[in-house]
């Protein structure tokens, strides 16, 4: 659905993105993760249609988006991160004024299920001017969805809510995703991706560090670390048997500490124990910890 | 281009748009002929005490076409400020606080969008000249006399409310390329200045918008010849910006910080 291929944009002097590349497949939902500025909202207002690239090629559904002679020839949802409505209009009008333009006109029971199922029903009659954060963000998601499109782009729909409103977000994400829609989403809460998406790409300082499945990033980067605190410090041929050792990946010791990755963690607490008790060094502590998704987002960011 | 047109409806009502602007040209109207019965001579007679009333007919046009001529002086010099800056931030505010983005991505096109603005408020702009040059002239003869037909008047009216959609036109093509309201606003109130100190010092009126003005102010019963070249002139204006106005909006990039 989103094909990128070294993207540039640049203002001025400043060159906000630097060669990304990504790709986002039907049916999929992309965590787009990145600090605030990294050039997120930057990208995905390339990708909807709204800026143009500096160099480099977009192709979302099928168009190249530096060819476009307006943002709906992309016949996508695109949600801002701050989206911007006319205050003076209740949602109701809001909908039927951006549902009837162009062709297939919005019907007003088209305009009655969306309202209600993004909960604005009650409210559908109340200027926007007077509605909260979260429920303009719902409001938002309804005005993505006028068109029913296959593709949405929304841009941090879940930042800046309370845990009520983020929780309303997600669900209306997740039920998006069981409808079969691709999603790509941005964002700088983690738990958020974990909880709904299918692939993370995390974008550094306008750079596309890290693009893959989040299943793929559990099994390969989220692994377990098992902290031993040992009685005395280990001898040197120790530690040279624990690195030889085919089920670590990775030791560290300072002083009695020791953090020992492995990349099989089946039955490797027992293994690690009873490699210990053979040696006859005394633990004091064995501890087993699992990093997240934060962990591997601030290894990106802080190292490189 | 239905609902772009409700919705700047919408805006005119809502945001007290339309109600500013009619109640401010009314009170011009209104203003003018209370303005030459009552006011000036009072302030004449301070100034100048022992001036007879003979003399003081000779200084003001103590009549309903002197009245009518200070209304339509006080619209171009007063009313041209309310309303660039009463709509000043007609597309500029939009471009500036980004609410063009969502009916961007959702299909609504740049000549719709402008096409709407220029149709609902130049209508109602001319409607309002009309209206409003219509009560001057009634007020003006039950306070002096009756001494200027209704045609000539219907038709000053007109062509001031023609003038006023070439304000408007212009406000709209600074809002969009200066994306700042107040500044869109000094713009067009230099444009519509400057055209008519223009057309006056190099007595091109007629080749400009401010002929159409000019001639509003004349209250004649027959228009000059040139009135409809003028008028055509100031249509191809309007329709100059408003291209002008859709070819910079294409270039623009949005919702960027």
């Amino acid at each position: 659905m989103i094909r990128v291929t070294n993207l540039h944009k640049k203002f001025n002097t400043y060159h906000a993105l630097k060669g990304i590349n990504m790709t986002v497949k039907k049916g999929e939902i992309y965590g787009f993760i990145g600090r605030n500025g990294a050039g997120k909202s930057t990208t995905m207002n390339i990708l909807a249609g709204l800026s143009r690239p500096t160099e480099g090629q977009c192709i979302v559904n099928g168009k190249d988006v530096s060819k476009l002679r307006h943002p709906s020839e992309l016949a996508i949802g695109y949600l801002p991160e701050d989206p911007k409505f006319y205050a003076w209009m209740t949602a109701r009008e809001t909908l039927d004024y951006l549902g009837n333009s162009g062709d297939n006109p919005m019907t007003k029971e088209a305009i009655n299920d969306i309202l209600d199922w993004v909960s604005l029903n009650k409210d559908a009659d109340r200027r926007v001017g007077g509605y909260s954060r979260g429920m303009r963000q719902r409001l938002g998601i309804a005005t993505a969805l006028i068109k029913d499109p296959e593709l949405l782009i929304l841009d941090e729909p879940s930042s800046a809510l309370d845990p009520e409103g983020r929780s309303d977000v997600l669900r209306l994400i997740t039920e998006l995703k069981q409808m079969g829609k691709t999603i790509l989403f941005s964002t700088h809460i983690l738990s958020d991706v974990e909880r709904v998406c299918d692939t993370v790409g995390i974008i550094v300082d306008g750079r596309l560090t890290m693009q893959r499945p989040l299943a793929k990033v559990k099994r390969e980067m989220i692994v377990p670390v098992y902290d031993i605190v040992l009685e005395e410090p280990p001898n040197p041929w120790l530690l040279e048997a624990l690195r030889k050792h085919p089920k670590i990946s990775h030791l560290s010791s300072k002083e009695t500490v020791l953090s020992v990755t492995t990349s099989e963690p089946e039955h490797f607490s027992l293994e690690l124990m009873t490699f210990f008790a053979s040696h006859r060094m005394e633990v004091s502590s064995f501890s087993r910890r699992k990093p997240d998704l934060e962990d591997i987002f601030l290894k990106e960011v802080n190292g490189k | 281009m239905k609902r772009d047109i409700m919705k700047e409806v919408r805006y005119g009502l809502r945001n007290s748009r339309f109600l500013i602007l009619f109640v401010s040209i009314l009170f011009l109207a209104i203003s003018a002929p209370v303005m030459n019965k009552v006011f000036l001579p009072m302030l004449m007679k301070n100034q100048l005490p022992g001036i007879t009333a003979e003399t003081l007919a000779q200084m003001l046009d103590m009549t309903q076409l002197g009245s009518m001529r200070g209304y339509m002086g006080d619209v171009f010099e007063i009313g041209t400020i309310i309303i660039a800056f009463t709509l000043c931030g007609l597309l500029a505010q939009e471009i500036r606080d980004d609410t063009l983005v969502l009916p961007l991505c959702s299909g609504k096109r740049f000549p719709a969008i402008v096409g709407s603005k220029l149709l609902v408020f130049g209508f109602f702009l001319v409607l309002t000249s009309v209206i409003a040059t219509l009560i001057n002239y009634l007020y003006a003869g039950v306070l002096f006399s009756f001494d200027v037909g209704v045609g000539p008047v219907l038709r000053s009216g007109l062509l001031l409310g023609f003038h006023l959609l070439f304000l408007l036109s212009a406000l709209v093509f600074w809002g969009a390329v200066i994306r700042k309201p107040i500044a869109a606003g000094l713009l067009t109130c230099a444009t519509v200045y400057g055209t008519h100190i223009a057309g006056s010092l190099l007595k091109i009126d007629s080749y400009l918008p401010s002929g159409l003005f000019r001639e509003a102010q004349y209250f004649s019963v027959v228009p000059a010849s040139s009135i409809l070249q003028t008028l055509a002139i100031t249509i191809g204006f309007v329709f100059l910006l408003y291209g002008l106005t859709l070819l910079r909006l294409q270039g623009l990039e949005w919702n960027e910080r």
